[in-house]
């Protein structure tokens, strides 16, 4: 039995290599990038090693190849920090000519994007920012608002279409142990009634332990997660919360 | 040799008049230290080190002074470890000055450290002292900005204290590199080092004066009468119905107290310390007042306050962890108790030499043991110390971490060749076998990447900037960073605490978050409720009369010395054959051989011979295991007894672990302790006599200790040290004002980015070179398994803990429970063990 992939519900497929696929609009989705973001800590000060970061792209094209999508959609946090520098721009021209030959690209902002309209000019790419992407009875979006009031009329909307809110900017993450030696964070998806919280698929994130409960978004605080599908040795592991 | 004629020099004059005779240190290092010759004086705390090395160049710069050729620049440099030392050695510099020259005496001395405000340090550049007391870390500030080299060419003479604390960790590779850019291009730097009593005292000298310089060696050290005794509260009967060996401990440190005036009592750790002083106080409440806690998670005013009332005789009692260990001014101690062993025999030196009044009164150090174990240890680390069988001093090879710093802070006063700066580091000792790769890997690290990177991108925000023939240190903003980061001394995650507006102390972040608001514990021995958390502050109110928690902090601790362990493995031995052959007086002849008094010797020798019943006693002929089968119990105990100190028993548990997954798959938890270690699998893991040999083989432990290292929370820790101080992440970072949940990664990120795409990095390999040189002993662990290679294997199966596996099974059951009080587990422990041993199989009466 193929471990890495696990249909949710009808059409909505999980993929431990931390992405989402709506089978019948074809739409490949995932979170959080935060590309650059060595770039960014090290304009900081802090000499952050720059070896990962082609990975973030690579794993995506493989993902995209994999999968023959017609969008590929980015839940916010495309960048972490929408700097003026020529590495950065590089990376996000890479992304958009490796992705963009395979499949629509598509950008939600997310709270570390707030300059990425200027930075992507500054880069020659042309491509737009949404806020939030409907697709059949789902919305996807990054998760990042500060009212309750938008996002309880969200997740009204589409819980009324039987669709989900599917969102990123929470990194989940949860810790499994075999009760002796070992323990492991691990990257992890969040299900609750008519949400969905997808993992950072950047490698540079730490992730927030799901089991504190204490969520960004007011999406998983409106509609608490009953369960975590965690991602472990590149097979998805369904965990009771 | 005669001290220097006095008519000529109005420094010595004062002394002999003052003081009289020299003492022996002082006799020997002046007439060396007047020919100009690099000294290393080892010699216990209060035996005039001070004037041993100050002397001299006082009288110099008199003399200076006199033929009007006395120049404002800074002729001495003077760096200690501890701030406090630097303190007082100001006041005890000043004091020959004044009563020589008045007031305001031509010679200047200044004080340089974090504490120094900017305009004190305006003054210094301006008008520079002829005398500079400094840190290793603010030293290496120094010497990184171009206006310091002036000042700084002037130096004659360097004089490091304590040096024997700083040559066996990073801070004094850190050290060594700044006194050779110190000494660089000029013609003569005299280097004096002061020590307490380690060995070996040549790798110390080397230390100092690096590979090309000469020194003479001066070992002092039987000049202070250094008298050591084991004191224990198991008595006849160790472990009566009522009552806890907790308890007792407390009463006789508290009959101890009251019989001296003043006593310091020295725990292994900070919880520790905090702990004895919150029972001293709750069970001798007239003495409450009178007995402080000190240790380095208090507030310097407050570990000030406590060292100041100690110099005025205030104080019946300090209680501390290794804050006082150095030879920071506490007045006349007339008693040190050090709380169980202090697992090596130098530690037990030093710490006692912290008593007596000056160099011609006796110091007496009482080591209490609390537990058999202890017992016997105390005693061995007595007997040891007795014969000057010191412990082995180790020092770091070539920590590129520190190697990092540092071609940074060269870079910013110069641009320099590859050649020359890989010259100037290979001469401080302990980068003498830096490999030239390494050397250039760091360069690259710090520029940014490797050449192919840099060429690939116009800026990559490397710290220097690095061609094929030198380097130099970017401007602005990087050097700016930099100038606030030097150092060595990690960042971990604390939280001050405050009662209303004062600083009492910090206490780990991780402690911290185990509590509730409205939760007791303890600070500077006193309970304390918590009444609000910030990310960086705890606010406290006093909670007199409350029952606290210990805090915990999360420091390594020490582990067995090898002397010892060995001392201890051959009376296991003797013990045995006694036993053996029927040597009659059994009581006799243990308390002769470890000289403990028949009351001891009757615990320890009862304790061994049910050892002795239930298993066997683990000598060095064979090894023991033993494995105990509980059937209350899932799992099963393995107690392994390689008597090899925990750092050398961590290397070996890891390759034994290691090896028995692969053997028979699934986890084990393996627990090293000083004695051995203690290895828990499923019962489906059971393993036989024949199998152990395999788990024990040489070939290839290496690869296995490095599989079991990869994830390991010590590598991990190391890491997060190397990041920081190797300038990959500043200190500061985690101080940002930041919330922690939006500080979603932290240097166990880049751990695992690096671990996956980059294992060979600088500060990955400096992170695997500390850990295994650092708290784990490689080469304890090879001489082990290189010897058992022809010895035989034993093994036992019990179901009952044997004596001298309890150490070891406590200590794993200690570590799970966190919230219970330790003291009070191990007796609860100890207590139920005893009445089963003791209504258990009878122990022969000797």
């Amino acid at each position: 039995m193929d471990r890495s992939r696990l249909e949710l519900e009808p059409g909505l497929w999980l993929d431990a290599e931390r992405a989402v696929w709506l089978e019948k609009p074809r739409v490949l989705a995932v979170a959080d990038l935060h590309l650059g973001y060595a770039w960014a800590h090290r304009a900081e000060g802090n000499l952050l090693p720059i070896s990962a970061q082609e990975d973030t792209t690579e794993r995506l094209i493989r993902l995209i190849d994999r999968y023959q999508p017609n969008e590929v959609v980015i839940l916010g946090d495309v960048v972490h920090r929408a700097m003026d520098a020529p590495a950065l721009h590089t990376e996000l021209r890479w992304l958009a000519l490796n992705v963009g030959e395979r499949a629509r690209l598509r950008l939600i902002g997310g709270n570390h994007d707030r300059q990425l309209a200027a930075t992507l000019a500054a880069a020659g790419i042309a491509l737009e920012i949404d806020e939030a992407i409907e697709i059949g009875p789902h919305v996807l979006l990054h998760g990042d608002e500060r009212h309750a009031k938008a996002a309880q009329e969200r997740l009204a909307r589409h819980g009324a279409l039987n669709g989900r809110v599917i969102l990123g900017h929470e990194h989940p993450a949860i810790t499994l142990g075999d009760g002796v030696a070992s323990r492991a964070k691990c990257p992890c998806f969040l299900v609750g009634p008519g949400v969905l919280v997808v993992p950072a698929f950047s490698a540079w994130a730490a992730g927030t332990e799901a089991r504190d409960g204490q969520f960004l978004s007011p999406y998983p605080r409106l509609a608490p997660p009953t369960h975590a599908i965690a991602i472990l040795a590149g097979k998805l592991l369904p965990v009771p919360r | 040799m005669p001290a220097p004629p006095a008519e000529l020099s109005p420094v010595f004059a004062w002394f002999a008049e003052k003081y009289g005779e020299p003492t022996p240190a002082q006799q020997a290092a002046w007439p060396r230290l007047a020919r100009g010759e690099n000294l290393l004086l080892a010699s216990p705390t209060g035996t005039g080190k001070t004037f041993a090395a100050f002397l001299g160049v006082l009288d110099q710069l008199a003399q200076d002074h006199a033929a009007g050729k006395l120049r404002d620049t800074i002729q001495c440099v003077y760096i200690s470890p501890l701030r406090a030392l630097s303190y007082d050695l100001e006041k005890n510099l000043r004091e020959p000055l004044q009563e020589i020259f008045g007031e305001k005496p031509p010679i200047r001395i200044e004080l340089r450290s974090g504490d120094t405000t900017a305009s004190q340090r305006a003054k210094q550049f301006t008008k520079p002292p002829h005398i500079l007391l400094t840190t290793p870390e603010s030293l290496c500030v120094l010497l990184s900005q171009e206006k310091w080299l002036a000042p700084l060419a002037s130096v004659r003479w360097v004089i490091v204290d304590e040096i024997h604390a700083l040559a066996e960790n990073k801070r004094g590779a850190h050290l060594a590199l700044s006194l050779e850019r110190l000494a660089e291009g000029r013609e003569k730097l005299q280097r004096i080092g002061l020590s307490a009593t380690v060995s070996p005292l040549p790798e110390v000298a080397r230390f100092l004066v690096g590979t090309h310089g000469e020194c003479a060696i001066l070992d002092v050290a039987s000049a202070k009468k250094i008298e050591l005794s084991v004191h224990t509260p198991l008595r006849k009967n160790p472990y009566p119905e009522a009552g806890y060996t907790g308890q007792r401990l407390v009463r006789e440190l508290g009959g101890l107290i009251r019989k001296h005036q003043t006593t310091l009592v020295f725990c292994n750790t900070r919880s520790g310390a905090e702990a004895t002083t919150f029972w001293l106080r709750q069970s001798f409440p007239d003495l409450a007042d009178v007995i402080e806690c000190h240790h380095a998670s208090l507030e310097r005013d407050v570990r000030r306050e406590v060292e100041d009332r100690l110099k005025r005789g205030e104080l019946r009692a300090v209680v501390c962890s290794t804050s006082l260990e150095l030879g920071i001014d506490i007045g006349a101690v007339e008693l040190v108790v050090m709380m169980s062993t202090p697992k090596g025999v130098s530690k037990a030196l030093q710490r006692a030499g912290r008593a007596g009044h000056n160099i011609h009164s006796v110091s007496r150090g009482v080591l209490m043991a609390t537990n058999v174990s202890d017992l016997v240890e105390s005693c061995a680390t007595v007997l040891l110390a007795r014969t000057r069988h010191l412990d082995d001093v180790r020092l770091p090879h070539s920590p590129l971490d520190v190697l990092a710093q540092h071609l940074v802070s060269m870079g910013c006063t110069a641009y320099w060749t590859r050649a020359d700066a890989l010259a100037l580091i290979r001469r401080a000792y302990p980068f003498h076998d830096l490999a030239t790769e390494d050397f250039d890997a760091v360069l690259d690290y710090l520029a940014g990447g490797g050449q192919s990177l840099r060429r690939q991108y116009s800026e990559v925000f490397g710290k220097i900037e690095l061609d094929d023939e030198g380097f130099r240190t970017r401007d602005g903003r990087v050097r700016r960073d930099f100038l606030q980061n030097i150092g060595v001394i990690p960042n971990v995650g604390q939280v001050r605490v405050r009662l209303k507006n004062k600083a009492l102390g910090s206490v780990e972040e991780s402690f911290i978050r185990q509590l509730r608001i409205g939760d007791v514990f303890m600070v500077a021995g006193r309970p304390v409720r918590l009444e609000k958390v910030s990310q960086m502050e705890a606010w406290v109110a006093r909670a007199d009369g409350a029952l606290p928690t210990v805090p915990r902090w999360n420091a390594n601790k020490m582990p067995l010395s090898n002397r010892v362990a060995q001392e201890i493995e051959a009376f296991r031995g003797e013990l045995r054959d006694a036993l053996v052959t029927g040597t009659p007086d059994l009581i006799s002849w243990v308390a002769g051989r470890l000289d403990c008094g028949k009351a001891n010797a009757d615990i320890i020798l009862r304790t061994h011979l049910a050892q002795h019943e239930l298993s066997e006693i683990p000598t060095a002929d064979c090894l023991l295991v033993e494995e105990l089968n509980d059937k209350d119990q899932p799992g099963l105990h393995y107690f392994f007894h390689s008597l090899i100190g925990r750092a050398s028993n961590d290397a070996l548990a890891r390759i034994v672990t290691a090896r028995l997954s692969r053997l028979r798959g699934g986890n084990a938890v393996a627990t090293p302790h000083d004695y051995g270690f203690v290895l828990t699998v499923e019962r489906r893991q059971r393993f036989t006599e024949d199998e152990i040999p395999a788990l024990l083989k040489i070939e290839g432990a290496d690869l296995a200790l490095d599989e079991s290292l990869r994830q390991s929370e010590m590598l991990k820790y190391h890491f997060r040290n190397a990041a920081q101080t190797g300038l990959m992440v500043y200190r500061n970072f985690f101080n940002q004002r930041k919330s922690v949940k939006k500080l979603q990664w932290s240097t166990e990120v880049i751990f695992n980015v690096l671990q996956q795409h980059e294992p060979d990095h600088v500060l990955m390999r400096e992170a695997r070179r500390d850990t295994l040189q650092s708290f784990i002993d490689t080469e304890g662990a090879h001489a082990f398994l290189t010897a058992q290679a022809t010895r035989p294997v034993r093994l036992r199966k019990l179901t009952r803990v044997p004596p001298l596996s309890f150490a070891m099974y406590a200590t794993k059951i200690k570590e799970a429970l966190l919230v219970e009080d330790p003291y009070e587990t191990m007796e609860r422990l100890y207590h139920q063990w005893w009445s089963e041993i003791e209504h258990g199989p009878q122990p022969a009466r000797a």
